[in-house]
């Protein structure tokens, strides 16, 4: 059965899902949260800035937009590695690993920034 | 008596550890572990030495052409250093246009090249940077091995993986393009191929960053070193679409996918020559689209086991709409902008091989651009071609992350192995593996027929163990045999230096190439510019130290056409075009006397077809008689008269070789020169190699009155 979503329905799903989402949350995660969403918010702000002002150094654009996705990507895959159980890592290697990849993600932002 | 206790007390010691080494085994775990070094040991040392051929039989130098642009290259890197290197503009090629070697090549082999000679030079062993190059390639092979072993012991079992070394250390389709003296990017484009997916298929066994890390890392290696890297940024997302199709979505593919990606898109960027290309070309487009669709994907399972089901249907149909409309609108307009460039004449070949001929002849020239015939697969791999699929089977049986990986990079490689020749390089790791795989498990389980652990019931009777044991080992026996035969035979030719056996059986070597491109170096001005075909540009660049107007990069087809027009019409017609492109000297490969078949006579037809393709009014046709190629008497007049006719056979009708023959008697086209007497106005003869393998004119400079006189 097919019908119309109302702009109603969908408030009534997504209030629904964040009222679960911030029970179930511990504290730690929703820092993480927050700096993901913060991540995000900064991609979408440099994007629009290429789109809408300039693409001139394109090489600067791509690598403050890699930064962004990159660094949103690796603290969501921390996060799935503190909180899921199908991984095999102890908290500290997580978090070890987390600071190598930052680390490589930043050393060529910084190279290919220009 | 206390000096009888204590001689008793050392004589029962030394009886006991006399008994212990007498008794001494290892135990069966230690004992394999011993065994797995000392063959992994072996392979190291088989996989180098078997390349070496060709410099026990001539010597330690450069093969072929390409390597030689590599060899110089590297040569510049080592005395002028890095940022000279990266910035390097060539004004002695491609004369009058030169070339940026900075940003158009790929850079991994010339800086892995000078490491490899300024680390030993800092360990004060001063190995000639000659030395490093022509033996870089058969050390990264066995390399190459080591990781093979790895890769199938992830993928299968340690068992498999001595046997996928071993195949791999010896596999012709490999050690055609890495043996000692082929300085080329493939010798360690396939290391760094193979360490890639090694680490791939880790970090999705795993989930764990710094696997994935590594796998951008390797990645980032493999783009400095190879344009094929974008089999790799096609691979991957391949494989994540089919798991994500066959329902195997898990947290670790999501997290390994992630991180490779957008690591591997930002190093992939800092080499000059991809550029912007990973995020504008349609080769990259897939990679970045599963992306998406695996961002989305893992969203809707977080949010489903979120949500009860029908507030679940209303957010996947608002997200899937919102979703499609964003993409849907980005994509169209990046398509019809143009920003999004098309897939490159080259891959698209891959893809539809009937476009080159049409399209791109200097693409479709390349022999080892052509299709594949089945003699080369079986010439090329030997048993695993038929290895192969029965490790596809085994790996049906046995359904995992890895194995599926394994099964899809086979299947693309043998499709692609087949649209052309030089692909073989690409399937034959993989082979390997997979054919290893396939006898690995024949043996395990044919080997607990003739020796039954006590857990089996033996109801098959030994014979069969045996028969079967005895029978693979035979073939990989015979294995063995053809691939040491195929590497000495057929792919240990320097190309630069030829034999051949006289009838007494004494071995004359022809070393005309090196004479003409010496006799270049020493006897003309250091500015001269030389016209040859765009196959010996490299090699002219290299050894004799000239300028030249076309060479192997080829990446100016109109430039590459006008030196085509130029052999291809006659003298007095070249000679202008000759005087506008500052030419001093050109230089002709003729095989007529030694029989030597690669040479400009049977190149000639493709430098008409170029030529035509930017001039119409040389047509092929008029090269021809009857649609014949001929050079006798019955020649066509403009193949008569052609440039390339004249400088290849002037004078030689003076020379008869054989008694049977009459003078003038080509070799390699079986026939007797048409056109005799032969003088020249334009031009002078100024070398001819002692074989004739090598010609060379000088260019006449137009006198003050009345020229020609």
């Amino acid at each position: 059965m097919i019908r119309r979503i109302k702009s109603s329905d969908m408030v009534r799903v997504l209030s629904a899902f964040l009222s679960t989402y911030r029970a179930e949350t511990t504290k730690d995660l929703l820092i993480i949260d927050a700096f993901l969403v913060f991540a995000a918010f900064t991609g979408v702000v440099v994007a629009a800035y290429c789109a809408l002002v300039t693409t001139f150094p394109y090489n600067s654009f791509l690598s403050a937009f890699a930064s962004c996705v990159g660094v949103f990507i690796l603290t969501l895959c921390l996060r799935l590695q503190l909180k899921t159980e199908v991984f095999k890592i102890t908290p500290e290697r997580a978090f070890v690993d987390y600071l190598l990849c930052n680390l490589v993600l930043h050393l060529f932002v910084i190279n290919f920034m220009g | 008596m206390k000096g009888g206790k204590q001689v008793d007390a050392v004589r029962k010691q030394l009886q006991e550890w006399s008994q212990a080494i007498v008794n001494f085994r290892f135990s069966a775990a230690k004992h394999a572990f011993l065994l797995k070094i000392l063959i992994l040991g072996l392979i190291y040392i088989l996989a180098f030495s078997s390349r070496l051929f060709s410099v026990l039989r001539f010597e330690s130098v450069i093969h072929e052409f390409d390597p030689y642009f590599n060899y110089r290259s590297t040569k510049y890197l080592v005395s002028n250093g890095l940022y000279n290197f990266l910035n390097w503009f060539d004004d002695t090629t491609w004369y009058p246009l030169g070339r940026i070697v900075g940003g158009t090549i790929y850079p991994g082999l010339m800086f892995t090249a000078a490491l490899v000679h300024n680390f030993l030079h800092a360990l004060h062993l001063p190995v000639d940077i000659r030395n490093v190059c022509v033996l870089l390639a058969p050390w990264f092979a066995s390399n190459t091995a080591m990781v093979a072993y790895f890769l199938t012991k992830e993928v299968w079992d340690d068992k498999a993986g001595l046997l996928a070394a071993v195949f791999v250390a010896i596999v012709p389709g490999y050690t055609s393009r890495s043996v000692a003296g082929s300085f080329d990017n493939e010798g360690i484009a396939i290391f760094a191929l193979l360490l890639t997916y090694l680490l791939w298929i880790k970090a999705v066994k795993t989930g764990s960053l710094w696997w994935s890390c590594a796998c951008a890392l390797a990645y980032f290696y493999m783009v400095s070193a190879w344009g094929g890297y974008v089999f790799i940024i096609n691979l991957i997302p391949l494989y994540v679409l089919v798991m994500l199709i066959s329902g195997r979505f898990s947290l670790r593919l999501y997290v390994a996918y992630s991180t490779v990606y957008v690591l591997g898109t930002l190093l992939s960027m800092q080499i000059s020559f991809v550029g912007f290309q990973p995020v504008q070309s349609s080769e990259h487009m897939a990679a970045m689209g599963m992306f998406g669709i695996l961002q989305l994907y893992a969203v809707i399972t977080w949010v489903r086991s979120k949500m009860s089901p029908d507030h679940f249907r209303i957010f996947l149909r608002g997200l899937l709409t919102l979703a499609a409309g964003l993409f849907g609108t980005l994509f169209v307009v990046a398509w019809i902008t143009g920003y999004i460039s098309p897939w490159t004449g080259r891959f698209y070949a891959l893809l539809d091989p009937t476009y080159a001929k049409s399209h791109i002849p200097i693409i479709a020239s390349v022999s080892e651009h052509q299709p594949t015939t089945w003699a080369s697969f079986f010439f090329d791999m030997h048993i695993l071609a038929f290895l192969v699929p029965a490790g596809l089977y085994f790996c049906f049986k046995r359904l995992n992350d890895a194995t599926i990986f394994i099964l899809l990079y086979t299947l693309t490689s043998v499709y692609f192995a087949g649209v052309m020749v030089r692909l073989i390089l690409v399937l034959a790791p993989v082979a390997c593996i997979i054919g290893a795989i396939a006898a690995s498990a024949t043996l395990t389980s044919y080997m607990r027929y003739v020796k039954p652990s006590n857990r089996d019931s033996s109801v098959f009777p030994k014979e069969i163990g045996w028969g079967v044991v005895g029978a693979v080992t035979l073939l990989l026996i015979f294995y063995g045999l053809h691939c040491t035969w195929v590497t000495a035979e057929a792919y240990s030719s320097p190309s630069i230096v030829l034999a051949a056996q006289q009838q007494n059986g004494n071995r004359i070597i022809f070393d005309d190439f090196r004479e003409g491109y010496r006799w270049l170096a020493h006897n003309t001005p250091q500015h001269a510019r030389v016209m040859s075909w765009w196959d010996y540009g490299y090699q002219i660049s290299a050894m004799a130290n000239r300028t030249v107007l076309v060479d192997n990069n080829t990446w100016n087809n109109t430039h590459i056409a006008q030196v085509g027009k130029a052999f291809a019409s006659s003298e007095e017609n070249a000679y202008p075009i000759m005087l506008s492109l500052d030419v001093d000297y050109v230089l002709v490969i003729f095989g007529g006397l030694t029989g030597y078949a690669s040479d400009d006579i049977n190149k000639f037809l493709w430098m008409v077809r170029i030529a035509g393709s930017c001039d119409p009014k040389i047509k092929e046709a008029d090269y021809e008689t009857l649609g014949e190629y001929r050079i006798d008497d019955k020649a066509s007049p403009a193949m008569l008269n052609s440039l390339m006719y004249t400088l290849s056979y002037y004078k030689f009708d003076q020379l008869q070789i054989e008694e049977a023959k009459p003078a003038g008697f080509d070799r390699v086209r079986n026939a007797e020169i048409g056109r005799k007497g032969i003088s020249l106005t334009y031009l002078e003869e100024a070398f001819t190699s002692p074989h004739w393998l090598v010609r060379i004119y000088r260019v006449l400079k137009p006198g003050n009155r009345a020229w020609p006189y």
